[in-house]
């Protein structure tokens, strides 16, 4: 031996079925002469030879070596180390400075097949070899570099270190174990190196006995020794969230075992937890370097996500790509985190929208079907407004939107809606993404974000109370705001195709939530303020003409922007601002561009909490606020997720922000995107069904609980209330249009029942075709009065509401002598008549022929047989500058494109 | 710098928002004072030789209407008009030939009442009509020996149905027929339920009507031999007053208790030589009834009665004699004036009122025959004594009694085969 060799002592671990007598003989093989002893842990069976001894554990063969020794060669017996492999390891390490080598590791029996170069691992330990399967040795990895670990196959340790860290977990598997040991070695401050040019056949026989979930349980053991509390604190969710995903996407693969074994492997950990914090507590004396120092060597993302995400692409690409050229592709994408943010994104979306795939959109509270398209549409361009007792005012943009979707859904209203929902929730979340990759995120919160937008503070309380437009908002909101942020590549683009994109996400975005309209352009202006660059002022001008959409309904309904008392009332609770602050604060004292999102983001959500606070606006606001408060926090969520680190401020700031994303990702695990269940359409279809063919009235819905009247309510003595048409109500009929002389009588007759003076309320009602009284809830100021009266007949329906019909009640529209008209369309009809119609909604001179007032409703000829209504003013010509402006905004797309 | 301002930034407008307090929850309208309609529910007979006419007295010139009604439907109805008596005599003859049933009658105002004037060949009921339905009442009174019948009358006259349960008490204890829960009265129409025939041989009848859902008037039927009884149920309270006309010192007061407690009361006696305070006490059973005989008070000449129990409970007067058979509740208050609807409506127009001046000073009090040329006469009350004034020649509608003070009076109508007892209607004093 020469004298200045270092020494090495080799410990041959047994492994069952193989050959220990062939495996010291490759020890004695070794061309390196500074073997000082050769130990073998555990029984075997026969004879060793003389200069072997034997040791009942691996801690106790580590414990008892002497200082004398410079290097341990652990090494398994089923290994097969060619005669220099032990000269390599040994030169390499002292060359290297390093404490722990590994071997190549190449599989016995094959033609110079790889099994192990030294691996990296994601930071949830699964090993990352970079290698494909079957590669051949053409030593094309032949470099000494630092790995995260190496396998405990064959490893050369310091003598020092692995007395320092007592050796390899037994508890472990051969492959956690080498992680496990090869972690601690570098937190204690040792260098992890492979030393490929000390060749180790394998014969594999550790591996074969090892069950696929022990390895797992023993790399997660190796995580929780190693890591620091906050590491713990974000990983181990983490580690839970995606050994879900992969066993859902396992089973996809029909591979039930991965999920057993995720769950076996957390049981085992469980079982061995006082062990596990035992050996935490014990090698916390010996930890030199923070967690840090384990990150520089791992992947990001998910290896085992990765995998799975790439054999599931695989199974379906391999239907259409025989040469797999795409498959390949797509591997480089998995690798992306945004991809499987947007992936995790899209699941919760799937998961969030089931009952709407397979029940369709809930009618209630905020959320009522589209009415046909032409019926619709006719509304939209100047038609009349039957909300309620009726009105000449415009009606919600959103009723043209809704009609042209119906339109291109080839005119099937209902699949139409249930399509559009989805699309908003998809929307949203693409949404999210593209807004956040064109402010420059690329983490994987960029596309989770899409949730807190759809599921946030204020819009899930939106969609609490049934807002399905609120849905719709959030969604183009993202799209709106993009449009006004240019991208560098954009700006090869032509203008034209700049504004018409601009103006078309505005006017969709107005047509469901017009006072988000101004948005745009302030967000624009903000992001310019906060040091943004390439927001376009000028297109944010731009989309203020898509104002066009709603100018008629705000200018006909100011209470819907201006009148506080019609607000729903809706409120956050604290903890969303103090959870924005959370996650904002820190990284506002972070550099750089995180700071400047975060900050865009915070101000924006904050800004839209404020304004739902102040007693400003009316329901518009409320409702823009509200939508605002949750984009804002998205943004911020995005930031807060775009770089995962350990660093304080990112840290708290990430795990703020994932907590604002689970709140948001149970707020939509009702399978509806967070719309309230039930039909009221299907509880009130008594009023259609019980009416004489072609002639349903109306329903009035009393309630002193204003949530379970669906859509707007207006206060009465002690109650909520308002009509409902005994058709069916449609989304064009949420808000109530500002009180006219019919709804101020119609208030006093509900005043004067209220008052228990009349004995006969049917008799009050019937002059506004008030076929059907509803009280929703338990009790109201009513209840006695209703009990006590001789007109309305009491009608025990299984709604769970008391339910009176009105046998006084007026036809919606009739002739003197008994002939009742009925709807088609926004229009009546009947058998003609030289006595007028009465139609009891309020009057208005756009009505023809010859209308009149009567009291507070509308009289025309019958002599034609159908009454058809037609708005007048300058204000009715909006809608079609409005449907001239959508088709500027797609011609402007097209010929942009055309001269790109 | 930038980072701290920055921070400090997004912390205040956090704070801002933290302290401008949640919006108010939108609140509807103040609730609004109820003003009940001026309606009273009325029993009606025709048919088998009797028949109804509903007496009308008021102080007001207005226009009401009268709608019968059984099974379910408005039977007829007739319109009518107090005129410038305030009083108005309706035939139900004329409306609708209906049987046992019930009728509803609209009135001009609050301050106005109607009362079922029942005539038969040998029998004659008069009581007032009910004017506000309510959850409990109490009847007592009745009784089901030998050649009575008892009935139990249910008036439903709105729209919707009603589930009433009697809970009876006689001599026997608590009666636990299931013929006498959730009684179901269907919207405008009237239940009878016989206790002659449910309950056969009581003599001691004390039934708490207690409605489940909807809305229910009652009234006891009482028929001993030739002659029959009308009276209302009322609500329980714990201060009666009972006028007793000289005629029926032979008659009896029950005490009925509305709560399912044993109770004790104390009889006052107001007489010639006026009040006597503590005049007797006993003891009601739980939900059951005591009587006190009137002819072991030793009583001379018109008298009245003050009860006070310490429990919620209802006071009637059953005068069961040879002269015809008469009940009546008691009166739960003192009013200067009262209304005696159906008073001198009867055939013949026989009959007298009652008055007792319960104050601490004589009280000059106007009794007025309301008819087409009402009269009036004008008499003295001493403090703590009862006056019994015969009907003013003529027949009437109704009568009224005005006084100042504290005042209680009921009618009594007398024919040659009958007679009938009713406790009068008082104008709450504002």
């Amino acid at each position: 031996m020469p004298p200045d060799a270092p020494r090495v002592k080799v410990i041959v671990t047994l492994v069952g079925g193989a050959d220990l007598q062939a495996a010291l003989a490759t020890v004695d093989r070794q061309v390196y002469e500074g073997i000082h002893e050769v130990v073998v842990i555990g029984e075997a069976s026969g004879d060793l030879p003389g200069r072997v001894t034997r040791m009942a554990t691996l801690e106790e063969a580590i414990e008892v070596t002497g200082a004398e020794v410079d290097y341990l060669w652990i090494l398994h017996s089923d290994a097969r180390p060619r005669p220099d492999a032990l000269a390599a390891l040994v030169s390499e390490l002292d060359r290297n400075e390093a404490s722990l080598g590994g071997s190549k590791l190449l599989l016995a029996g094959t033609r110079d097949e790889l099994e192990s170069i030294g691996s990296a691992t994601d930071v949830f330990g699964d090993p990352y070899t970079g290698l494909d399967e079957g590669e051949i040795d053409l030593q094309q990895y032949d470099v000494v570099r630092e790995v995260a670990f190496v396998s405990s196959v064959s490893m050369l340790v310091r003598r020092d270190l692995a007395q320092g860290l007592r050796g390899l977990d037994e508890l472990l598997e051969p492959v956690a174990a080498g992680l496990d040991f090869s972690q601690r070695a570098r937190l204690a401050g040792g260098r992890v190196i492979t030393v490929p040019s000390s060749e180790v056949y394998h014969q594999a026989r550790c591996e074969e006995r090892v069950g696929g979930w022990k390895e797992e349980a023993g790399r997660l053991r190796a995580m929780l020794k190693a890591y620091r509390p906050i590491t713990l604190l974000w990983v181990v969710p983490f580690e839970i969230l995606v050994s879900v995903i992969d066993s859902l996407a396992n089973l996809l693969l029909l591979r039930w075992k991965v999920g057993a074994s995720h769950l076996m492997s957390w049981l085992w950990n469980i079982w061995h937890l006082p062990s596990t914090i035992g050996e935490r507590r014990r090698f916390r004396q010996v930890r030199a370097v923070g967690d840090e120092e384990l990150f520089r060597f791992q992947s990001r993302g998910s290896v085992r996500l990765r995998e799975v995400g790439s054999e599931l692409t695989d199974r379906v690409l391999s239907v259409f790509d025989d040469d797999q050229a795409l498959a390949r592709g797509t591997r480089r994408i998995w690798s992306s985190p945004g991809i499987w943010g947007a992936l995790l994104a899209a699941a919760v979306v799937v998961v969030a929208s089931w009952s709407i795939f397979l029940n369709g959109v809930p009618n209630s509270g905020f959320s009522f079907p589209f009415e046909p398209p032409t019926v619709a549409l006719d509304r939209f361009l100047a038609g009349w407004n039957d909300s309620g007792l009726g009105t000449a005012d415009a009606v919600h943009p959103s009723t043209g939107f809704t009609g042209l979707i119906s339109l291109v859904w080839f005119g099937a209203e209902g699949a139409a809606r249930t399509i559009a929902t989805i699309v908003f929730a998809v929307l949203g979340v693409l949404g999210m993404g593209r807004l956040a990759g064109r402010l420059g995120f690329r983490g994987p919160g960029r596309y989770l974000s899409g949730l807190v937008l759809l599921a946030g503070p204020g819009t899930a309380i939106l969609a609490g109370v049934g807002s399905w437009l609120a849905l719709g908002a959030a969604a183009l909101l993202p799209w709106a705001v993009r449009a006004v942020i240019l991208h560098p590549d954009d700006r090869g683009r032509h203008w034209m195709t700049h504004i018409g994109w601009a103006l078309l996400w505005a006017m969709l975005l107005i047509a469901v939530s017009p006072v988000l309209g101004v948005v745009a352009i302030a967000a624009a202006v903000l992001w310019r303020l906060v040091g943004g660059s390439r927001s376009s002022l000028r297109l944010g001008l731009v989309t203020l003409l898509a104002g066009v959409v709603a100018v008629g309904f705000l200018y006909d309904d100011q209470g819907w922007l201006l009148d506080f008392d019609r607000r729903l009332g809706l409120i956050v609770p604290d903890w969303w601002p103090v959870l924005i602050a959370v996650t904002a604060v820190p990284l506002m004292l972070v550099e750089g561009r995180t700071r400047r999102l975060g900050l865009f983001g915070a101000l924006i959500g904050l800004g839209g909490l404020l304004v739902a606070r102040l007693p400003l606006g009316g329901p518009g606001v409320e409702e823009a606020a509200l939508v605002l408060a949750s984009f804002g926090s998205a943004i911020l969520v995005a930031a807060a997720l775009d770089r995962l680190s350990i660093e304080p401020r990112r840290l708290l700031a990430a795990i703020a922000a994932f907590v604002m994303l689970l709140l948001s990702a149970g707020e939509l695990v009702n399978g509806r995107l967070g719309l309230p269940s039930g039909d009221a359409n299907e509880r009130y279809a008594f009023a259609s069904t019980l009416a004489d063919p072609g002639s349903p009235g109306r329903v009035l819905v009393i309630s002193s609980d204003r949530s379970l009247i669906p859509g707007e309510a207006r206060a009465g003595p002690g109650i909520w209330y308002r009509i409902l048409d005994g058709q069916g109500t449609s989304l064009d009929e949420v808000w109530l249009p500002e009180p006219q002389a019919g709804d101020v009588q119609l208030a006093d007759a509900i005043d004067r029942i209220a008052s228990g003076t009349d004995l006969r309320p049917g008799a009050l009602l019937a002059p506004f075709a008030v076929d059907w009284v509803v009280v929703e809830g338990v009790q109201t100021p009513l209840d006695s009065i209703l009990d006590s009266q001789v007109d309305l007949t009491p009608t025990p329906l299984l709604t769970g509401a008391k339910v009176f019909e009105n046998p006084h009640s007026e036809s919606l529209a009739g002739v003197e002598d008994g002939v009742v008209w009925h709807r088609d369309g926004t229009a009546f009809e009947g058998e003609a008549s030289s006595s007028p119609v009465a139609i009891r909604v309020n009057y208005s001179g756009g009505w023809a022929p010859q209308p009149e007032r009567v009291d507070w409703f509308t009289n025309v000829s019958a002599v034609e047989g159908r009454a058809i209504f037609s708005a007048t003013g300058y204000l009715s010509y909006a809608p079609y500058a409005a449907a001239g402006l959508l088709l500027l905004a797609l011609g402007l797309i097209a010929w942009g494109r055309a001269r790109r | 710098m930038t980072k701290a301002l920055l921070a400090v930034l997004v912390t205040a407008l956090t704070v801002g928002v933290l302290l401008i307090p949640s919006p108010e929850q939108p609140q509807a309208n103040e609730v609004a004072a109820v003003d009940p309609p001026a309606v009273a529910v009325c029993a009606v007979e025709e048919g088998s030789g009797r028949t109804t006419t509903i007496g009308i007295a008021s102080g007001i010139n207005g226009d009401g209407r009268f709608t019968a009604f059984a099974a379910g439907v408005s039977a007829g109805s007739t319109t009518f008009s107090t005129g410038a008596s305030g009083s108005a005599a309706i035939p139900i003859a004329e409306i609708a030939p209906l049987g046992t049933g019930a009728g509803l009658a609209e009135l001009p105002g609050q301050d106005v009442a109607a009362a079922s004037v029942l005539v038969g060949a040998q029998t004659v009921a008069v009581e007032a009509c009910l004017p506000t339905p309510v959850r409990q009442t109490l009847l007592a009174g009745g009784s089901t020996v030998s050649g009575e019948r008892f009935q139990v009358q249910l008036m439903n006259p709105y729209a919707g149905e009603a589930v009433v349960d009697l809970i009876v008490q006689s001599e026997s204890g608590l009666e636990a027929a299931p013929q006498l829960r959730g009684i179901l009265v269907p919207p405008r129409s009237s239940t009878i339920v016989d206790l002659a025939e449910l309950l056969p041989g009581r003599q001691s009848l004390s039934i708490s009507i207690e409605v489940a859902s909807g809305n229910v008037l009652t009234v006891g039927r009482f028929d001993a031999g030739a002659d029959g009884a009308l009276w209302h149920s009322v609500a329980p309270a714990s201060d009666w007053y009972m006028p007793v006309p000289a005629g029926g010192l032979n008659g009896e007061l029950v005490i009925s208790a509305g709560v399912a407690a044993e109770m004790t009361f104390q009889v006052d006696v107001y007489g010639a030589q006026g009040v006597v305070e503590g005049f007797q006490e006993g003891v009601v059973p739980s939900r059951g009834a005591t009587s006190v005989q009137l002819a072991e008070m030793g009583l001379e000449g018109a008298s009245a009665l003050r009860v006070i129990t310490t429990q919620p409970a209802a006071v009637f007067l059953r005068d069961v004699s040879d002269a015809g058979v008469a009940i009546t509740s008691g009166a739960t208050t003192t009013a200067s004036t009262w209304l005696l609807p159906g008073g001198g409506l009867a055939p013949g127009g026989r009959g007298s009122a009652v008055i007792l001046n319960a104050g601490l000073e004589e009280d000059s009090v106007v009794i007025t025959a309301l008819r087409k040329q009402s009269v009036a006469q004008e008499l003295s009350i001493p403090a703590g004594t009862v006056l019994q004034v015969p009907a003013i020649e003529g027949g009437a509608n109704s009568y009224t009694v005005k006084g100042s003070g504290d005042l209680v009076a009921l009618w009594v109508t007398n024919t040659d085969t009958g007679k009938a007892e009713s406790i009068g209607v008082p104008i709450i004093d504002e």
